[in-house]
C-alpha cells in the first residue's frame, strides 16, 4: 500500500532543488548581479586603481605588426596601440623619460577619439569569468580644480569618457591630482620684454603671455593693440594677475610682485601672417626694440591643475 | 480531478516568489549600504596627497609662482605654531590642490649629522586613518638666496630636505 | 478547483519559503558583519612603496642636474677638477638620502658609477650622461636599478 503523504515530501524536494539550482546558476553566471554576495573580494577597487595609475603615470606604448617601429607616441599610431597612457613624453623613442602626473594634450585628445572596444581592451576594463569577458561600466573624466570640477574642453571635446555612473550599484572611484596641458604660453621677464611682440599665426589655441617681475612705482596696464587696432578687454583678451595660486582680474593698476597673464583670443591670429602686438603700460619702461620678442620662440606648454577621476562599476 | 499527485503549484509559486524577493532585497540593499572599506579610503588619500606634493614639485614655471623647491627654500626657519604661524606659500598651494583635506607638514633634514624635524604647517591633531606622504627637495645656497629663505648654507653645500605631509579627511 | 481551496495541507510549503528566506537574511547579516571585500587589494597597494621608489629615482635625477650646475660653480673658484667635485657632492647627497630614508626603516643606496662626456673633456656642455646605481629595500620590497642612466645636458 502506497503512503500518499510521502508524495508531498518528493514534491517539496523537487521544488526546492529546482529553486536552489536556478539560484546558484544565476549567481554564478551573472557577475555583478549578486556581486557582494558571491565574489567576496570585489575586483572593482583595483581595476579603478590600476586604470588611474596607468593613465596618470604611464606614457603608453605602440609597436607595429612587423616589430620594426615602437615608441611612446601612441597618439600618432592609433592602429598599433599596445598601452594607453596620458603622461607627457618629449622623447618618444626611449622608455627612459619619466614625468608622471603631467598629462599631454595630444594624448588626451586621441584618448577621447579611441573607439569604445579599444578603451575597454587596452585598459583592461573587463572581468574575466571562466573565459568570458564582461565589460565593466566606467567613467573617466579630467576636471579642473580651479573651475569647480568642470571638465576641460580640448578640441571641442569635453574630457569625459564612458557613461554616467549609476547610483544603485557599487562604484569604485579613484581621484588623481594631475597637471593638464591646456595650451601654450610665453613666460617673459619684464626686463626682456619689448614693447612689441611678434606672433606668427595661425593659432588654434589662445595666445597667452605671462609677464613676471614688472618694476616701477604704481604701474598700471593701459591697452593692447594688434596691428595698430586697439583690442577690447573681455571680448578680444583678458588680463589677470596671479598671486600665489589666486588669480584676479586686472582693472588698470597692478602690483609689482604679481604675475600678469594676458590671454588673447585665437580668432585674432587665424591667418599665417606675423602679427604685431603692442602692449602699453604706464610707469613701466620696456625695451623699445628691435629686436622684438617672438612669441613662437618663447612659448612653452601651459598646464593647469586638475583631477583625473576614474569610476568603475 | 485527482490533485494528490500534482505539485502544489500555487503554494510553491508563492514560496519561490517570497525567496527571490528576499534575495533581491538583500543584495540590493547591501550594495548601497556596503561602505567603501577604510583601507580603500586610505589608498585614495595616500594617492591624492602624494600626487599633490609631486605635482607641486614638478610644476612648470608657467603654472605656479613657486614650486616645491622654491617654497622650501623660501622658508624663514620659524617653526609653526597653531593657528597663527605657518608656511604661507606652501599652505596656499596645498590648500588649492587638496580641498576638503587637512594636513600637517614637517621638514626633516640632516644637520651636523643629526636628523632635525621641524613643523611648518599645523592644522590640528591628525584624525583617524591619516596617511603620510613624502617628497624630497635639494637646496643650494643659490636657491635659498633667490627666495630670501632663512637657511644658512655654504656656497658648496647641498641640503636634502624631506617634505613630510600628514593628511587626513575631516 | 473547489477541492484545491479546501486542501490546506500544502500551506507548509509556503511556510518553508518564509523559513528559507529568514535563513538567507541571517546569512546575509553574517556576511555583512565581516566586511573584508577589497581588503587584500587595498592592503597590497598600501604596502607596496611605489611612490617612495619613484621619488628616489626622480629626485636623484633632479639632484644630478643641481649637482652638475653646482660643480661648475665651485670649479670656477677652486682648482679641483669637475669629476672630483661632482663625486664629492654626489657622495654627500647619497649620505643625506640614506639617513633620511633610514628614518622610515628603508635602506637605500645611491652611488655614482661614472660621468660620461661626449668628447672626453668635462666642459659645461660636454657632460651628457651620468650612470648611477640605485637600490631600495624596505624589508618586503627590493628594488635595484643598476645602472640608472641620467641625462643631464
Amino acid at each position: 500500500m502506497m503512503d500518499e503523504k510521502g508524495q508531498i515530501a518528493v514534491d517539496f524536494l523537487l521544488g526546492i532543488s529546482l529553486f536552489l539550482i536556478a539560484l546558484t546558476f544565476t549567481v554564478q553566471f551573472i557577475p555583478g548581479m549578486f556581486m557582494s554576495g558571491s565574489a567576496g573580494e570585489s575586483s572593482l577597487d583595483y581595476t579603478a586603481y590600476r586604470t588611474a595609475t596607468i593613465l596618470a603615470e604611464d606614457t603608453g606604448w605602440w609597436v607595429n605588426n612587423t616589430g620594426s617601429g615602437s615608441g611612446t607616441d601612441w597618439e600618432a599610431h592609433t592602429s598599433d596601440i599596445k598601452r594607453i597612457g596620458l603622461a607627457v613624453d618629449d622623447e618618444p623613442r626611449s622608455k627612459l623619460t619619466n614625468s608622471p602626473n603631467i598629462l599631454s594634450k595630444t594624448k588626451i585628445e586621441q584618448f577621447m577619439l579611441i573607439d569604445e572596444d579599444g578603451i575597454i581592451e587596452k585598459l583592461g576594463l573587463y572581468n574575466n569569468v571562466d573565459g568570458t569577458l564582461f565589460a565593466y561600466g566606467y567613467n573617466i573624466s579630467i576636471v579642473s580644480i580651479e573651475n569647480n570640477g568642470i571638465p576641460f574642453v580640448i578640441n571641442g571635446n569635453a574630457t569625459v569618457r564612458g557613461s554616467t555612473a549609476p547610483d544603485d550599484q557599487e562604484i569604485a572611484k579613484i581621484t588623481r591630482v594631475v597637471l593638464v596641458e591646456t595650451g601654450h604660453a610665453a613666460v617673459l621677464n619684464a626686463n626682456e620684454l619689448t614693447d612689441t611682440i611678434n606672433i606668427k599665426g595661425p593659432y588654434e589655441e589662445n595666445v597667452t603671455i605671462q609677464i613676471r617681475n614688472l618694476n616701477g612705482t604704481n604701474p598700471s596696464f593701459l591697452n593692447a593693440t594688434l596691428e595698430n587696432v586697439t583690442l577690447t578687454q573681455h571680448s578680444d583678451f583678458t588680463i589677470t594677475r596671479k598671486t600665489g595660486w589666486t588669480s584676479s582680474e586686472v582693472n588698470g593698476s597692478i602690483h609689482i610682485n604679481d604675475i600678469i597673464c594676458l590671454d588673447f583670443d585665437h580668432g585674432l591670429f587665424n591667418s599665417s601672417n606675423t602679427y604685431r602686438l603692442d602692449l602699453s603700460f604706464s610707469n613701466v619702461t620696456l625695451d623699445p626694440g628691435p629686436p622684438f620678442v617672438s612669441y613662437n620662440k618663447r612659448s612653452t606648454p601651459l598646464y593647469e591643475p586638475a583631477y583625473m577621476i576614474v569610476e568603475v562599476w | 480531478m485527482d490533485n494528490k499527485a500534482q505539485l502544489h503549484t500555487l503554494e510553491g509559486l508563492a514560496a519561490a516568489v517570497l525567496m527571490t524577493l528576499t534575495v533581491l532585497a538583500i543584495t540590493q540593499s547591501t550594495m548601497i549600504v556596503t561602505p567603501q572599506n577604510s583601507l580603500a579610503v586610505n589608498v585614495q588619500l595616500e594617492q591624492m596627497s602624494s600626487d599633490a606634493l609631486g605635482v607641486l614639485d614638478m610644476a612648470p614655471i608657467s603654472l605656479v609662482q613657486y614650486n616645491l623647491t622654491e617654497c622650501v627654500a623660501g622658508w624663514n626657519k620659524t617653526e609653526a605654531t597653531y593657528p597663527t604661524i605657518k608656511h604661507e606659500k606652501l599652505d596656499d598651494a596645498l590648500w588649492h590642490l587638496l580641498p576638503g583635506l587637512l594636513y600637517n607638514v614637517d621638514f626633516a633634514y640632516i644637520e651636523n649629522g643629526n636628523l632635525t624635524v621641524e613643523k611648518v604647517i599645523i592644522n590640528g591633531a591628525p584624525g583617524d586613518n591619516s596617511v603620510v606622504s613624502r617628497r624630497y627637495v635639494t637646496l643650494t645656497n643659490q636657491t635659498v638666496h633667490m627666495m630670501d629663505g632663512g637657511w644658512s648654507l655654504q656656497d658648496d653645500e647641498l641640503k636634502v630636505v624631506e617634505v613630510r605631509m600628514t593628511a587626513w579627511k575631516v | 478547483m473547489e477541492s484545491m481551496k479546501k486542501d490546506t495541507k500544502a500551506q507548509w510549503i509556503a511556510l518553508s519559503g518564509l523559513v528559507i528566506s529568514l535563513i538567507i537574511i541571517g546569512l546575509a547579516a553574517l556576511a555583512n558583519q565581516a566586511v573584508i571585500a577589497g581588503y587584500h587589494s587595498s592592503n597590497a597597494v598600501l604596502e607596496f612603496p611605489k611612490d617612495n621608489i619613484r621619488e628616489l629615482n626622480s629626485h636623484t635625477r633632479d639632484s644630478a642636474m643641481i649637482i652638475k650646475d653646482l660643480s661648475f660653480e665651485i670649479n670656477s673658484t677652486s682648482n679641483e677638477t669637475i669629476p672630483f667635485i661632482f663625486e664629492q657632492l654626489f657622495d654627500n647627497y647619497s649620505t643625506q638620502m640614506q639617513a633620511l630614508y633610514a628614518v622610515h626603516g628603508e635602506t637605500v643606496d645611491v652611488s655614482l658609477v661614472s660621468i660620461n662626456s661626449t668628447n672626453g673633456t668635462f666642459g659645461i656642455n660636454d657632460i651628457d650622461l651620468i650612470f648611477v646605481n640605485i637600490t631600495y629595500n624596505d624589508g618586503r620590497t627590493h628594488y635595484i636599478s643598476e645602472p640608472e642612466i641620467i641625462e643631464v645636458r
